[in-house]
């Protein structure tokens, strides 16, 4: 297709004003314990210029998703569904045509700047490469030009010196600068950062978040920034998902999601971050279990067997995302019971310490939600 | 909330718990479907080629110890009658040497005297090979300098000569266990290395200090947390060893340095070499057996190899 | 195990004059760097701990954070003499041990314990977990037969765990559930101090509620006292009793809970509390933050006098230079400079943050 040659903000932008559409995505992965489901119906849109961020614990399947956008998913995976970055279908592309919208429309920072780095290519080289890759008539000099710019830009100093250094002579905050800087180099439209500060120090995370602001600003690109810490999310994201056990299981403004969440997963989650800011004791509220195989999901909803308001109901079908406000979906059948009710503890048992059964209203005796576990003996 | 004994569950208000307590705690287990060991196992029995290898081993195995008590002839009998003749002639299977002694029969003692030969020289390496690699291992620095350059003394010599050497000065160690303890006595050097380079990373390892921390004596250390995590490599190195060892003792014997007051398949082999030409039922089919022997064993070890590692690539959905 | 009765035992008053359980004074820890050549000369050291002093008392929760590279995971090691002190002394219950043998450790360690912080590391994955929570009673001859099966089912129940589950691997165990079980085996021994570090920083923070609210039970019904380390500042608020925050090997500043978030006098502390996201959006938008330059310099080379000069927001704006000079000639010490609590800064000045 003649589009691939083409610089990516002169592509047609689809009608509905969103730079990345995902519909109904699916991924599965076979493995010797049969065929995991990573992600099992993601949906999304982001518009230009806005942050969305994406949190779930371990096992959610974040991380899969994004890296299923961008076509970065080993040759076993089976993914389904539609990606749709500015009208072209990505998930039906070659690696080769890929490549071209990878790094110039679609930027990418991932968690760990040693490995994203190239150990034994110089970081000014690096930042060059990627803006004469998407560009052929750069010529040297000015990609060269165009790294110390960058260098600066992303607040590394001396960067006229440093940018002829390579990776290991950087610390790891100045190593995710430069990853940065390589992500902001061809202005691409959608940036998306993938635990970016993770492995970061806490006073580093501040500086980084800072850059990605700048990095955010300089190309107004849209943001997707996946994460596990609800407090970053909290500053930067404009909307969020939460997704849990492969789906999206809430998602809107993040003003509304963090005040008044309408799925009991997520105020199970708000209400088991201990507070820096609070001055007397809050009680912790943990969520008892842990989260569903992915091989064979239960036929309910996967949070079923750990949800205080759980019913018999609740395991009949998955519950879909439904609008409980403008903009704000959640996937709970019992939803409007959350409705006002912002403080986990009235539902959550705050002086758990144990792992015994998670509270259970109406529950029928005998009741088997047992297909959550993974094939073992039954008393 | 308390969890010990007789102390009701105390739940949210306006809710109650219907379960008992056991089956609830079942649900916790949603990691992992399958024990280690189980995955393991199944790996191993995925492997067509390790099975197969498995089986074959296997049916050798019972058919040298067994066949014995029900073939017509032993492996001492000497049928003057029936010398030098060809397998199928008059219940002799695989034929006669030119003394009448039944070939069959002796390649079942040959088998026997051989796995003993293996089992004995693979254990005496083994334990060389642990004090070696654990002490190396462990204790580090000097210890471990010392002893590792002893070994790439040693390695420098190839084996062979090494053992004809040996060999050569005791000259009553030329039976199957004579044999098999030079063998052993010179082949721990490999499996020290592999557990001593194992061993230095597993030191490093959390449980290793929180053994440490609990006051575990070395002894507990080594024999309770280092060695049961290098079972893999042990069992590994045992099959892979093992094939060696059969091979070796058939090149001793071949040059004249090994088994001389027993059977063996080596010694099968050599004598039988003179003859290939207008009795070669008397080399290949001990020759034959040797080479199905070994290959099993390397079968199975390299079945078992992979079992164990997990980088392994093939998916099945 | 001498479990309590179910009602929360009371939190005892200390007496003033109590002394403390543990007594930490001047520990160092230094690491030899190799050079190259056949020899391998020491060329330097890394000053992992230089200098760090605390006290813990009965009963009571000591946070010690820090990011990574200040020595905080050094010290608690130091203290449990896996990785022995270069210098300095550490008191447990009055006696030195610093200098002690493995041999005369041993029957100390009954008192003191560590849980790690990798659940998936920290035990021996081919054992069962019967048998990694036994160890230390095995170790010490303190049961065997049935009453050693009595004393580790009563431990993995003390914890929320299924005592059925005792003859199973850890693999066949969540993070949350191993975590559980590094530390009824800490607990076997009935010690009196618990050294934790980073007991939740692996897991999910669903899970580590759970964790941290076990932690708070343990101590309340076994009147432990631990010393927390960890990083994430909200864990060690919501835990701990006092609080000390260390920097490139020392302590900058101790206070209770409620001093250290109300009056953090040191600038390392106060930008620490500033960079910590909080999940709510409009508090979080509202932030200022302070942000610190460049990057923790090397322990191997640490900067003279104060240490935390080189990225220090009071140093770079608002400082003359006179008053510079006196951070880079002379180290500050701990000392309570009219805030309320020890802080190591000459120009210590309580701001609030939060």
């Amino acid at each position: 297709m003649s589009t691939m040659t083409q610089p990516a903000h002169q592509m047609d932008k689809p009608s509905s004003g969103a730079v990345l559409e995902v519909d109904n995505l699916e991924v599965q992965f076979p493995t010797e314990d049969g065929l995991v489901r990573a992600v099992r119906g993601v949906s999304y849109s982001l518009r230009p210029g806005e942050v969305l961020g994406i949190v779930g614990e371990s096992g959610s399947g974040k991380s899969v998703t994004s890296l299923a956008i961008m076509g970065l998913l080993p040759k076993s995976a089976r993914v389904t569904g539609s990606v749709k970055f500015r009208g072209q279908e990505l998930l039906k592309l070659g690696d080769r045509e890929f490549s071209h919208i990878r790094g110039k429309g679609i930027a990418m920072i991932f968690q760990d700047p040693m490995t994203s780095l190239d150990p034994v290519y110089k970081v000014g080289y690096q930042i060059a490469e990627t803006v004469r890759q998407h560009d052929k008539n750069v010529s040297g000099q000015a990609a060269q030009a165009r790294a110390v710019d960058l260098l600066e830009l992303v607040g590394i100093p001396n960067a006229k010196d440093r940018v002829t250094s390579y990776p290991h002579e950087f610390s790891g905050g100045m190593r995710q600068r430069v990853v940065i800087a390589i992500a902001m180099a061809n202005q691409p439209d959608v940036i998306i950062a993938d635990e970016p500060t993770t492995a970061l120090d806490v006073t580093v995370q501040a500086q980084i978040l800072e850059v990605l602001d700048t990095a955010m600003q300089e190309t107004g690109a849209a943001t997707v920034l996946i994460t596990h810490d609800l407090g970053v999310v909290a500053g930067v994201a404009d909307r969020m998902l939460v997704m849990y056990a492969g789906r999206v299981v809430e998602s809107g403004p993040v003003d509304e999601v963090y005040y008044e969440p309408r799925m009991p997963y997520t105020l199970g989650l708000l209400g088991s971050l201990p507070r820096l800011d609070t001055a007397e004791k809050q009680k912790l509220t943990p969520i008892k279990g842990s989260p569903p195989s992915m091989v064979n999901p239960p036929p309910g909803c996967p949070f079923g067997p750990r949800c205080p308001l759980h019913i018999a109901r609740c395991d009949e079908a998955e519950p879909p995302l439904t609008e409980v406000s403008a903009g704000h979906l959640a996937a709970c059948i019992r939803n409007e019971k959350l409705e006002g009710h912002a403080d986990a503890t009235e539902f959550f048992d705050a002086d758990a310490t144990d792992l015994t059964a998670p509270v259970m209203a109406d529950a029928l005796p005998g009741n088997d939600v047992s297909t959550v576990a993974t094939g073992e003996d039954r008393p | 909330m308390t969890t010990t004994e007789q102390q009701p569950i105390k739940t949210a208000p306006g809710t109650s718990v219907q379960e008992p307590q056991a089956a609830e705690i079942e649900r916790e287990f949603t990691v992992k479907a399958r024990s280690q060991r189980e995955q393991i196992f199944r790996r191993f029995v995925r492997n067509k080629q390790a099975m197969g290898g498995l089986f074959v081993f296997l049916a050798v195995l019972v058919v040298a110890w067994f066949g014995p008590l029900v073939y017509g002839f032993g492996f001492t009998e000497i049928l003057t009658a029936d010398a030098s003749v060809g397998p199928g002639t008059r219940g002799h299977i695989l034929g006669t040497d030119g003394l009448g002694r039944d070939l069959m029969a002796q390649i079942m003692r040959g088998i026997q005297r051989s796995t003993l030969t293996i089992v004995i020289a693979v254990a005496i390496a083994l334990v060389l090979g642990l004090l070696v690699g654990l002490l190396a291992g462990y204790y580090g620095k000097w210890v471990d300098n010392l002893l590792m350059r002893l070994v790439d003394l040693i390695l420098t010599i190839p084996s062979l000569v090494v053992l004809i050497v040996v060999a050569s000065n005791f000259p009553n160690a030329r039976t199957a266990v004579g044999i098999a303890v030079i063998i052993g006595l010179f082949g721990w050097l490999d499996l020290s290395r592999i557990l001593r380079s194992q061993i230095l990373g597993l030191r490093e390892r959390e449980f290793v200090e929180a053994a440490h921390a609990l006051g575990a004596s070395d002894i507990r250390i080594m024999f309770k947390h280092l060695i049961p995590n290098m079972l893999g490599s042990i069992i590994v190195w045992a099959t892979l060893t093992a094939a060696t060892v059969i091979l070796l003792e058939a090149s001793l014997t071949y040059l004249g340095f090994g088994v001389a007051n027993d059977i063996s398949l080596g010694r099968l082999v050599s004598e039988g070499v003179s003859a290939a030409q207008t009795r070669p039922w008397l080399f290949y089919f001990p020759g034959l057996m040797l080479l199905v022997i070994a290959l099993c064993i390397n079968l199975i070890g390299d079945g078992i190899r992979d079992a164990f590692d997990p980088s392994n690539k093939k998916v099945r959905a | 195990m001498t479990t309590t009765t179910p009602e929360l035992t009371k939190r005892r008053e200390r007496p003033a004059d109590e002394e403390p359980i543990l007594k930490v004074t001047d520990v160092t820890k230094h690491f030899p760097i190799k050079g190259g050549g056949l020899f391998q000369r020491t060329v330097g050291q890394v000053k992992a701990v230089d200098g760090v002093s605390l006290e813990l008392y009965r009963g009571e929760i000591l946070g010690l954070v820090g990011e990574s590279g200040c020595g905080k995971s050094t010290t608690g090691r130091a203290i449990m003499h896996l990785q022995p002190a270069t210098s300095g002394s550490v008191l447990f219950q009055g006696k030195e041990l610093t200098g002690l043998s493995r041999g005369q450790m041993r029957p100390l360690r009954r008192d003191i314990q560590i849980v790690f912080q990798d659940p998936y590391a920290s035990l021996n994955p081919r054992l069962p977990v019967f048998d990694i929570v036994a160890e230390p009673l095995i170790i010490h001859k303190l049961a065997k037969g049935s009453e050693l099966k009595t004393r580790v089912r009563a431990l993995l129940e003390l914890v929320g765990l299924n005592p059925e589950h005792a003859n199973r691997f850890p693999s066949e165990f969540s993070g949350g559930q191993r975590q559980r079980i590094g530390i009824a085996r800490a607990l076997a021994l009935e010690p009196k101090v618990l050294v934790l570090d980073e007991p939740v920083s692996a897991l999910d923070v669903s899970i580590q509620a759970g964790v941290i609210n076990l932690l708070e039970d343990l101590r309340d019904r076994l009147d432990l006292s631990y010393l927390f380390i960890a990083h994430d500042l909200s864990v060690v608020r919501h835990i701990s009793d006092r609080i000390a925050v260390m920097y490139l090997g020392w302590i900058i500043e101790i206070a209770t809970t409620d001093d250290l978030f109300a009056k953090p006098s040191h600038p390392y502390t106060q930008a620490l509390l500033s960079a910590i996201p909080i999940p709510d959006p409009r508090r979080e938008r509202a932030r200022k933050r302070i942000l610190l330059t460049g990057d923790v310099p090397s322990p191997a080379n640490p900067p003279s006098g104060c240490r935390f000069r080189t990225r220090c927001q009071k140093f770079r704006d608002v400082l003359s230079e006179q008053q510079q000079s006196k951070c880079v000639e002379e180290v500050p010490l701990l000392e309570d400079r009219g805030t309320g609590h020890p802080a190591a800064c000459h120009y210590a000045e309580a701001i609030r943050v939060l």
